[in-house]
């Protein structure tokens, strides 16, 4: 997030800062960050699952029921377009467990023709 | 911040912020709601504790304080276990206390180890972000009711924006972001990071239960005069409020170094009608006039403290408190530096990690010790006023 600009006294001073971000606890930052990214979305996750039971909630006071949302049954062109938003999920989130990573940072391009 | 109403102040309202942190049956006790002039409100309260602005942020505090007792109950104890594995092939008894120097070689890198600690403190940085992210993106709506809270009482608030700010109050402690000198929401955040913390650790605080009980268990002077009280360091001043509810009579003052923690504890004092007294001030340098208090008093600081600092801090405690008045200063049992590996290796984080910048000097002082040899007397047969922690009941000598 870019550095904030307040428009009103803040009675604020200029704090040491840490240097959390510079420690690795598992012996690669990059699993370091990782650890930190699955939190991040952990915590993203949980807050829209919550949503949606607030929103069954607010829903079944109106009449839509929690069984009603439970028994619903998809059209057939309402479940072919999830199938696909769910393979484009998978693919964006999971795809790169696929990649092979054989190749040091200092390898050449690869030859053509 | 919170408009005055009906505080719930008996047990069953304890014990309603205890069933539920977030829950927000505040709406119930909004027709009892005396709105405060540039009060921002947006989603009720839940007894003292305004909702969450948004219920997004409401739904990540509440993950990152579930995950902060996942971390504790789960991740922690498989590494408490590692610990205890690696040393036994060592040839070391895990029941031997060690030292950091004994333990870090240990936990340097293991990765079974360092997951505790890597997965806590991505917690606790996913805990600020959040919170900072949502005050910063309001910053304009929040400042604006600090502003219109700033000049009105009960209580009022003294900011000093031109005092010297010593550097070891400017550190980021508990990787809070800006510590509790350098964002403007420094108080906003301590209040909702820290009912987090204390979830995990002591028991649950968002109707200040824990503070009410600490300040209901300090001893008062022998001779029952209670005319004026004084929190330093107070953060938020969440016990100096439990202090003017408990000797409403009393004239009670909070003062802390942060101007944007005394500006947020005089906002949420003013909305909750309790009459304090807030002051940007440092504790070893309070301005008061000598013997101005029947009871001086702080909440945790000691431990954020450089031992220099204590010794200051004990020594303007001497000035300011009246002869047979009462020195309270709540804070962690100090033990040295030795104990369990795995223990250990939590402090070890905590201190370097978590920014606990001070703890290793705090914990390898006596501080019972110090208190005495600055001018007061220790009654032992006290217990401690806040469970767990250091009986910290001094008189001061005439």
């Amino acid at each position: 997030m870019a550095e904030t600009k307040f428009t009103r006294p803040t009675f604020a001073t200029e704090a040491i800062k840490s240097d959390i971000n510079s420690v690795s606890f598992l012996g690669n930052p990059v699993l370091d960050n990782l650890v930190s990214v699955v939190i991040a979305l952990g915590t993203e996750v949980w807050a829209t699952k919550r949503r949606m039971k607030v929103m069954e909630s607010v829903m079944a006071k109106k009449g839509v029921t929690t069984k009603m949302i439970e028994e619903y049954v998809p059209t057939a062109e309402e479940a072919a377009a999830w199938e696909k938003d769910r393979d484009r999920f998978i693919e964006l989130t999971f795809g790169p467990l696929g990649n092979e990573g054989t190749l040091t940072v200092s390898a050449p391009l690869p030859k053509r023709g | 911040m919170l408009g005055r109403r009906n505080l719930f102040t008996t047990a069953g309202a304890a014990a309603a912020g205890i069933s539920s942190f977030f829950a927000g049956r505040a709406v119930e006790a909004k027709a009892a709601v005396k709105k405060v002039v540039g009060d921002v409100e947006l989603r009720g309260a839940d007894g003292r504790l305004e909702r969450f602005g948004s219920l997004d942020l409401e739904s990540q505090m509440d993950f990152t304080a579930g995950f902060r007792e996942f971390n504790n109950r789960g991740i922690s104890r498989v590494a408490a276990q590692r610990f205890q594995t690696l040393m036994k092939e060592k040839g070391m008894d895990p029941k031997v206390p060690v030292t950091f120097e004994q333990m870090l070689p240990i936990a340097e890198n293991d990765p079974i180890i360092g997951m505790s600690a890597k997965t806590w403190l991505a917690n606790q940085q996913v805990t600020w972000k959040t919170l900072q992210d949502y005050f910063h993106a309001n910053a304009d709506m929040y400042l604006a009711e600090m502003e219109a809270a700033d000049k009105s009482g009960p209580g009022s608030l003294e900011l000093n924006p031109t005092m010297a700010i010593p550097d070891y109050t400017r550190y980021e402690i508990h990787i809070q972001p800006g510590g509790y000198v350098g964002d403007p929401f420094a108080g906003h955040m301590y209040h909702y990071g820290t009912n987090s913390f204390y979830i995990g650790a002591i028991g649950h605080n968002e109707q200040d239960q824990i503070h009410k009980g600490t300040a209901n268990n300090i001893p008062a002077p022998a001779d029952g005069k209670v005319k004026r009280i004084l929190e330093m360091g107070c953060g938020v001043g969440q016990m100096a409020c439990a202090l003017k509810e408990r000797f409403p009579d009393a004239e009670v003052w909070a003062i802390d170094i942060g101007g944007p923690m005394v500006r947020y504890g005089h906002m949420r004092a003013r909305d909750l009608g309790i009459d304090v007294n807030f002051a940007q001030r440092l504790a070893e340098n309070t301005g008061f006039p000598d013997g101005y208090f029947d009871m001086t008093t702080s909440y945790i600081i000691h431990h954020e403290l450089p031992q220099t600092a204590t010794r200051a801090v004990i020594a303007e405690a001497q000035r300011i408190t009246r002869s047979g008045g009462v020195y309270y200063p709540v804070d962690f049992n100090t033990g040295g530096n030795t104990g369990p590996a795995y223990g250990l290796f939590r402090r070890w984080w905590d201190h370097r990690w978590n920014q606990e910048v001070w703890s290793r000097e705090y914990h390898t002082l006596d501080f019972n010790a110090e208190i005495v040899k600055g001018g007061f007397t220790h009654i032992k047969e006290t217990k401690a006023a806040l469970p767990g922690f250091g009986a910290r009941h001094f008189v001061r000598n005439a």
